[in-house]
């Protein structure tokens, strides 16, 4: 049994690892305010309905979002050196990014990090033998925080002692872990991600009141952002026995945000073609905060009018505002009248476009005494195959609608300087088991990869 | 050579530029002499150079240029740097800077003005390089 326990629904299904099938999803209101145990019974319950039997499970596994997810804060140094460092290996590692800050803090942004209130804060900075100073500071400022955060210090291991000494002489919780940043141009996110992880399997999941659900699974409980990028990095990668399927991009599009994988080297395509910036992991999840299509579906609409993006020729001269207003104020809304799936793919497709366009690189020209050359900044998922869709979205939406979407939104030619797939297969996973299956991998891989392989939906 | 293993240097490229051979050499004798050198390659922008001088605590930022646009791409440097936190920071520029000048003592006068501590003309050995940072950095 596979559970994931969201802030709305609880999702579970059940699989039968020996025929590597997948006998029944259900989805049911979550009850992490009072009881969360209450919201895995009645999913358990449900699928027992569906299948009209009792099944005594080998294996019980859960992931969770509830709650507002992993909220963490970044403080680095550099935006585009160790800040994205520490973004990127939090993004990794299942987290929702809600504050960073840069270079020395001062005591208003202290004051901001106590009322974002994160799950963990990630301190960053300096490469190995580099900058101590602006470290120093931070961590005297970091240890006057009035909230009760655990540290993780992934910066300039020169300092990382006094910078722990500094923390702890102020009764706060600090983990070490290696740099993030050892030396430019060389990012390493693993042992931060990892950390990440333990944090939020011993204290996160408690703070929440998710503790009480462990007792029902058989290993620790973990983002559900991990897991999915999890079976991500399964699909493409594959395992010592089973192929996987190479180079991806997978797209989720929730309510509130809008998150993007790549497995994909991010090589230049183009000849001649010189890489600049920070080296971006093969395995990358990029995660937009205010890019959803319930709570946030007001911020995406305004981000799409300030932004060029391709909109569907059916909502033009239609007065929307109704409609977009009962979409964001019910989260729990599965669109019934035609407009209503009208503007909730309109807005879908906004989401998809600015989060991939924020996620894939660019290429700009510059003109030299030499001639034209080409700079790329990120990465080059031109020549990626295949995009993989998850979210409630698709599978309550026809496949022509959804094709005719995703065509418009991420094959559009109209920005050729942005590196996003120009001919692209779509898949959906209209069961919704990416989660599943990434909590799967951890323990029977070849399994998890084969059902992922026969299940998810090729649309044409 | 035991002081000059504490001792980190950004250099690179600027601007346009991809003639990265003199640059690599560079790199490799002031390594085998013994200092931290952060190579940053070809393309660099002013940008580029001062984020990792940064984050890595650099002494000296090295900056290479060949295609004769060096004087125009080196405009702004030292006040960027002094922007960011830099001040004092060592700034060295070398290569094929002046197009069209022929003259290297006006070459050399205008990257003085514009902040370098100190200017080289092409075809400068490193073994010069590494005796002008040697008085630069391991007095002070």
């Amino acid at each position: 049994m596979l559970i994931d326990i969201g802030s709305t629904f609880t999702k579970a299904f059940s699989v039968d690892l020996l025929e590597e099938k997948i006998l029944a999803t259900v989805s049911t209101p979550s009850t992490t305010n009072t009881n969360v145990a209450k919201g895995i019974d009645k999913a358990t319950q449900l699928i027992n309905t569906v299948i009209q039997r009792k099944i005594d499970y080998q294996l019980r596994l859960a992931s969770c979002s509830a709650a507002g997810g992993l909220r963490m804060v970044v403080v680095g140094l550099v935006p585009e050196l160790t800040v994205k460092a520490g973004k990127l290996s939090a993004y990794n590692a299942g987290a929702k990014i809600v504050g960073t800050y840069s270079y020395k803090l001062n005591k208003y942004e202290i004051i901001e990090i106590e009322k974002l209130n994160p799950d963990i804060l990630l301190f960053v900075g300096g490469t190995d033998g580099g900058n101590e100073e602006a470290l120093l500071w931070n961590a005297e400022m970091i240890a006057q925080l009035e909230i009760n955060v655990p540290i993780i210090f992934g910066g300039n291991k020169v300092v990382a002692v006094e910078v722990k000494s500094i923390l702890e002489k102020n009764g706060k919780k600090v983990f070490l872990a290696k740099n993030v940043l050892s030396e430019i141009g060389k990012i390493s996110a693993f042992a931060v991600k990892e950390m990440i992880r333990k944090i939020f399997i011993e204290r996160i999941i408690i703070s929440k009141g998710i503790d009480k659900a462990r007792r029902y699974v058989d290993e620790d409980i973990i983002p559900t952002p991990l897991a999915v990028f999890n079976a991500v990095k399964l699909l493409s990668s594959g395992t010592v026995s089973v192929k996987g399927i190479g180079e991806l991009i997978a797209i989720d599009v929730g309510g509130a945000t809008t998150d993007v994988y790549s497995s994909a080297s991010g090589h230049p395509t183009l000849e001649g073609t010189t890489l600049k910036g920070l080296p971006l992991p093969y395995d990358m999840r990029t995660v937009e905060g205010d890019l959803g299509l319930r709570i946030n579906a007001i911020t995406t609409i305004k981000e799409a009018n300030l932004n060029k993006v391709v909109k569907s020729s059916k909502i033009e001269n239609t007065d929307i505002t109704q409609v977009i207003e009962k979409i964001s104020n019910d989260i729990t809304l599965k669109p019934k009248t035609n407009i209503e799936k009208v503007v909730d793919l309109e807005i879908a497709s906004y989401a998809i476009q600015l989060a991939l366009n924020r996620h894939v690189g660019d290429l700009e020209k510059q003109y030299t005494p030499a001639g034209e050359i080409n700079i790329q900044y990120g990465k080059d998922l031109t020549n990626i195959k295949t995009v993989l869709c998850t979210g409630g979205l698709f599978s309550h939406t026809n496949e022509r609608d959804l094709l005719e979407m995703l065509n418009r939104s991420i094959s559009s030619k109209d920005d050729l300087f942005c590196l996003k797939p120009t001919r692209p297969n779509f898949f959906i996973d209209n069961e919704y088991i990416l989660f599943g299956m990434g909590l799967l991998s951890l323990k029977y891989p070849d399994k998890a990869l084969r059902i992922l392989k026969n299940n998810i939906k090729a649309i044409h | 050579m035991n002081k000059r293993k504490k001792i980190n240097i950004v250099t690179g490229v600027i601007g346009s530029d991809a003639h990265i051979i003199g640059n690599r050499i560079l790199q490799i004798a002031l390594t085998d002499a013994g200092y931290n050198v952060i190579s940053l390659g070809i393309l660099v922008s002013q940008e580029e150079f001062i984020a990792a001088a940064i984050e890595t605590n650099s002494s000296a930022i090295l900056v290479s240029s060949l295609y004769g646009m060096g004087e125009i791409d080196c405009q702004g440097f030292r006040d960027k740097c002094i922007e960011s936190g830099l001040d004092n920071i060592t700034l060295y520029v070398g290569g094929n800077l002046g197009l069209g000048k022929k003259n290297w003592s006006e070459i050399e006068e205008a990257m003085l003005q514009q902040g370098f501590n100190k200017a080289f003309p092409p075809d400068t050995m490193p073994e010069d390089v590494i005796k002008s940072l040697d008085e630069d950095l391991l007095t002070q």
